[in-house]
């Protein structure tokens, strides 16, 4: 390769900010050295905002009224090829013209700014859905976020723990912001600060090679994806790409991983990047609206509020809730996992057989024994199938290595302390988890991908997990740990073979 | 705005708009990364005006222009000295220098736009499509059928061809 060519590629690797570090060293050495060098830079880097100046003035043409193309295009089919097939001077002037139009805007708008000492107020987010819950915060003030609110540099969105919000973040994309979230801009050019909660974003606008960038207390993503979720908590950031790839980087230990469609990170304290694989899409979950029993109702809003705000949202998952009277087939589309929570007689079984949950090619979670045979995880007749009774029982775990144990062994008291669910698998679950000397009454077990339900293979993962709705609380610890390893254990993607099958 | 504000206005409009090609090809020479070079030029636009008292109608705007753009491109890279794209500073003065003494680059400008007619209509599409504000290099890659490898690729040749055919209008022309 001569050295010219070496150069050129080097340049053209710079222009497009593609240029690794090792490669800007060398071209910074070529430059300095020689003049020769610097005019091909000087150049390019010329074409290169030249290039820019006529892309931009296509599109100011294209924006502008029909008055200037009308005048100027012959007939086609293609604008642009005929605009391009006008020539001379004619030409010239025209888009001279529109290029000084759209330069004279800008510049305007420029001093405008100025004018009116607004020149440090561009917006760097619209609020697209807020409400209740969500409001732009600046030194101590606070107002309600609403539709068509603009934040400026030096302010921050909130949302409570209780809330979600929409935000068109310029140059980017749009972010759905989960609970308990605080966004705000970062000093730096393309950057964000996520100081809490989690944000699912949708990238609309990419630039090659100057990626935006989110940094969390523990971690800082460089973005060339299209569609991710990043949330920080405790401690803890958690990184969830559906498509494209985000360059992940643990503040503490300086060590940094690229994560792509279809995976996931975790950075904890000093630990580097931890990446596994996810499925894409979101969660879905489904309630009853119906309180039919005090404790229930109780439940539903802690896997409302507790699982979608403190769990799910932490874990990198953008949460829609649906009950169960209302939910549609087209609902399950793009989902990671279906969490189906307690229904009362009646309710819950039309939804599943609506929405054929039971063949469904999606993780499921069932929290309420009464849908098992529903999507064919047991038998159909209650008490045999699944039951439920009222006392208090400890848990026995029988398959302390599987994931879904979640570390869990032996009895365990204090899971359950009110009302007793179980199911009966088919021989072909795993059993994690029963009553004790009751080894077909399941509290946990779960099938693989293709592994024989009630009459047909489980087209994905299942998980049945009973919960005792009378019991779970905030600090039910040991629940809260079995449901988050029910996700991760639904989600994963590089699957390894059942080792522990059928222990019934 | 008075009478005299408004024309002062209106001469610095145009002064600026007849170099402001010129000044933003200097700021890019200097600016790693494009969508930078575009926020500094805004910058640059509108300390241009608050200085617009101190400027010599007798000079030439660009080389005033591009000398108070040097301060804006130098104060803007010196938060980004970790960037591994920025030079050093002495190495960006001297491109400073070099830029402003070059006197051809509203020729190069000039033969730019009839060396992008000569281009196949296909090459034009692509790299102006490229180009656009706001372009995504991977949408695009994927609306073409070919991975953003492959489409940086394509514009790698065809920003040869243009520098190439560009060295041969001045060269045509006596320039070089």
């Amino acid at each position: 390769m001569s050295e010219r060519t070496r150069l050129v590629e080097l340049v053209q690797a710079y222009v497009d900010g593609m240029a690794a570090a090792d490669e800007a060293a060398e071209l910074e050495s070529l430059l300095r050295d020689d003049a020769e060098a610097r005019r091909v830079f000087r150049s390019y880097m010329e074409l290169d905002a030249a290039l820019g100046r006529v892309a931009a003035s296509r599109a100011c043409l294209r924006a502008e009224s029909n008055e200037v193309t009308s005048d100027l295009s012959e007939p086609s089919s293609n604008g642009v090829e005929s605009r391009y097939a006008i020539r001379g001077r004619q030409r010239s002037r025209a888009v001279a013209a529109v290029l000084a139009s759209c330069l004279v805007i800008a510049l305007l708008a420029a001093l405008l700014a100025v004018w009116i000492g607004r020149g440090n107020s561009v917006a760097w987010a619209t609020v697209v859905e807020g409400g209740p819950g969500v409001s732009i915060e600046s030194s101590g003030n606070s107002r309600p976020a609403r539709p068509g609110d603009r934040l400026r540099l030096g302010e921050s969105i909130h949302v409570t723990d209780d809330a979600t919000a929409r935000v068109r973040l310029s140059g980017f994309g749009v972010a759905m912001l989960g609970p308990s979230t605080r966004l705000e801009r970062s000093r730096e050019a393309r950057s964000v600060e996520l100081m809490s909660g989690s944000a699912e974003i949708a990238v609309d606008e990419h630039s090659a090679g100057r990626p935006w960038r989110i940094r969390t207390p523990q971690a800082e993503a460089a973005v060339s994806a299209n569609e991710f979720n990043i949330a920080s908590s405790a401690g803890r950031t958690a990184l969830r790409v559906t498509d494209g790839r985000v360059h992940l980087v643990s503040l503490n230990s300086g060590a940094s991983e690229d994560v792509r469609g279809g995976r996931r990170a975790i950075v904890e304290a000093d630990s580097p990047p931890m990446v596994s694989s996810s499925r894409p899409g979101s969660a879905l979950v489904l309630t009853s609206r119906r309180p039919v029993h005090a404790d229930w109702d109780k439940f539903n809003q802690l896997v409302n509020q507790k699982l979608l705000n403190a769990r799910l949202w932490q874990m990198g998952f953008r949460v829609d809730v649906r009950h169960f009277e209302d939910v549609q087939p087209s609902d399950l589309a793009n989902r990671a996992i279906v969490i189906v929570s307690l229904f009362d007689y009646g309710v819950g079984e039309p939804a599943i057989e609506r929405i054929d949950l039971a063949h469904a090619d999606v993780p499921v979670i069932c929290l309420e024994p009464a849908g098992y045979p529903q999507l064919g995880m047991t038998a159909a007749r209650e008490g045999t199938g699944f039951a439920f009774r009222s006392g208090k029982s400890a848990v026995k775990f029988v398959a302390p290595d599987h994931p879904l144990a979640a570390g869990l062994h032996g009895k365990r008291d204090g899971l359950i302390r009110g009302i007793i669910g179980w199911g009966r698998p088919l021989d072909s679950a795993t059993l994690i988890a029963h009553l004790p000397e009751q080894p077909e009454q399941a509290i946990l077990f779960a099938y693989d991908a293709q592994q024989m339900l009630n009459g047909f293979s489980a087209p994905e993962r299942r998980v049945g997990l009973f919960l005792d709705p009378s019991g779970i609380g905030e600090h039910s610890q040991d629940s809260w740990h079995l449901l988050e390893a029910a996700v991760n254990w639904c989600v994963e993607l590089e699957r390894q073979p059942e080792s522990s099958k059928g222990l019934l | 705005m008075d009478p005299h504000e408004q024309q002062r206005h209106r001469r610095f409009l145009r002064l600026f708009a007849a170099n402001e090609a010129a000044v933003h090809g200097f700021v890019r020479s200097l600016v790693p990364r494009r969508e930078d070079a575009a926020e500094v030029m805004q910058e640059v636009a509108v300390v241009l005006w608050e200085k617009f008292d101190e400027f010599d109608s007798s000079r030439d705007f660009r080389k005033w222009a591009c000398g108070v753009a040097r301060f804006e491109v130098l104060a803007f890279l010196r938060d980004r000295a970790r960037d591994r794209h920025v030079f050093d500073e002495s190495l960006l003065m001297t491109l400073a220098e070099e830029a402003v003494a070059d006197e051809a680059g509203e020729a190069r400008r000039a033969a730019l736009e009839s060396c992008l007619e000569k281009l196949q209509p296909r090459q034009r599409e692509v790299v102006l499509a490229a180009y656009e504000p706001g372009a995504r290099m991977d949408a695009l890659a994927r609306q073409r059928g070919q991975t953003a490898m492959s489409l940086y690729k394509v514009l790698h040749r065809i920003r040869l061809a243009l520098q190439e055919c560009i060295e041969r209008t001045q060269a045509a022309e006596g320039l070089t």
